[in-house]
């Protein structure tokens, strides 16, 4: 399934500090919501994971791998019907040789906050280094 | 009760379904299965099952178990669980298209409605992910 | 096991799972206070317990836990034989 532009549009990017503030606009049309719940659309968590893994390969501007997730909490259900506008803040530190990079994240609105996440990504495309 | 469909088991439906089959169960362990094919929604274009494609399955997978106790005890529909936490994911490598998963899920304790899950993902008896898990109902 | 053993390992594990420094754990504290305990980590501190005493806390025994000391007294009086 594509998944920016199918899942998620990406309206702007910002800079506040050392953090990289996304805005992104849910699309309600996505084909997902028909089996995720029929009748009841509700973000499914690991979208949002996505969402952040391709936020923070738009600052790298190369692939990520997800190789560890110490902890992602979803704190607030989140639905394309009652959320169109959120907010990905995103915060990179560079992790051993230059090999990764720890991705710390929260997507929010003014409302609430969605989701936290913490995870530590692999760079030079999709290999593993073990 | 049939193992085969496993919609009895999951409140998930096309184009999102990420669990094949519910292959054994106990008391506080299952087996689910998975064929990765390019039709599943977290197959990226490498053609590989991505790393949110094997929580989704995991998740589903622990659903599944869920849903098959549920209907166990007499329940007419399987219960719409949520994923409340990831914790110490660790993907080892992305299973291609064609390659079989096995996902074994392992029952924690559960309180407030808060239960944790462990699932660990095999190909060719293959270690590909593990991850802790903490699935509500609502 | 003696109860200095029982608070200094529980002590560890709960400084580790929880990010706390284990100074903050003294006994008449509240757990859910000094764990910053929500509904989502609640379980944490009943999986612990059950994955390295082998005791299972009924959901019905956690309002008796309030503070480390009950958690403490809990375990001693629960490990099995």
């Amino acid at each position: 399934m594509k998944f920016k532009d199918n899942y998620y549009r990406l309206v702007g990017v910002r800079n506040e500090g050392a953090h990289s503030l996304f805005s992104i606009a849910l699309l309600p049309d996505c084909e997902l919501y028909r089996g995720h719940f029929p009748g009841d659309p509700v973000c499914p968590g690991v979208c949002s994971i996505e969402l952040i893994r391709q936020c923070a390969e738009c600052l790298e501007r190369e692939p990520l791998f997800i190789h560890r997730i110490k902890q992602c909490r979803f704190t607030v259900l989140l639905s394309p019907v009652t959320c169109r506008e959120l907010t990905v803040d995103l915060f990179l530190s560079p992790f051993g040789e230059e090999e990764s990079v720890i991705v710390s994240a929260r997507i929010c609105d003014e409302q609430n906050v969605y989701v936290e996440f913490k995870s530590e990504m692999l760079k030079k495309g999709r290999t593993i280094s073990g | 009760m049939d193992l085969e469909d496993i919609k009895q088991f999951i409140p998930q439906r096309e184009p999102i379904i990420m669990v094949d089959r519910l292959v054994r169960v106990a008391a506080e362990e299952a087996v689910t299965s998975l064929v990765v094919r390019d039709t599943l929604c977290f197959v990226n274009e490498t053609g590989c099952l991505s790393e949110p494609g094997l929580i989704e399955h995991i998740a589903q997978s622990a659903s599944a178990f869920a849903g098959y106790a549920a209907r166990a005890a007499g329940a007419t529909k399987p219960p719409v669980g949520y994923i409340g936490e990831v914790k110490k994911f660790h993907c080892y490598r992305l299973p291609e298209c064609g390659e079989e998963l096995f996902t074994t899920i392992a029952w924690g304790p559960e309180v407030g409605g808060v239960r944790i899950v462990s699932g660990e993902t095999r190909a060719a008896d293959e270690v590909v992910a593990e991850t802790q898990m903490k699935i509500f109902t609502r | 096991m003696t109860r200095e053993e029982i608070i200094e390992k529980v002590n560890n594990l709960l400084s580790e799972e929880f990010e706390v420094d284990l100074g903050e754990l003294t006994p008449d504290a509240n757990i859910k206070e000094t764990l910053a305990l929500d509904s989502l980590s609640l379980v944490d501190l009943v999986a612990l317990v059950q994955q390295n005493y082998k005791i299972k806390i009924p959901v019905a025994d956690l309002p008796s836990i309030q503070t480390f000391n009950d958690l403490y007294n809990y375990i001693e009086s629960h490990l099995p034989a």
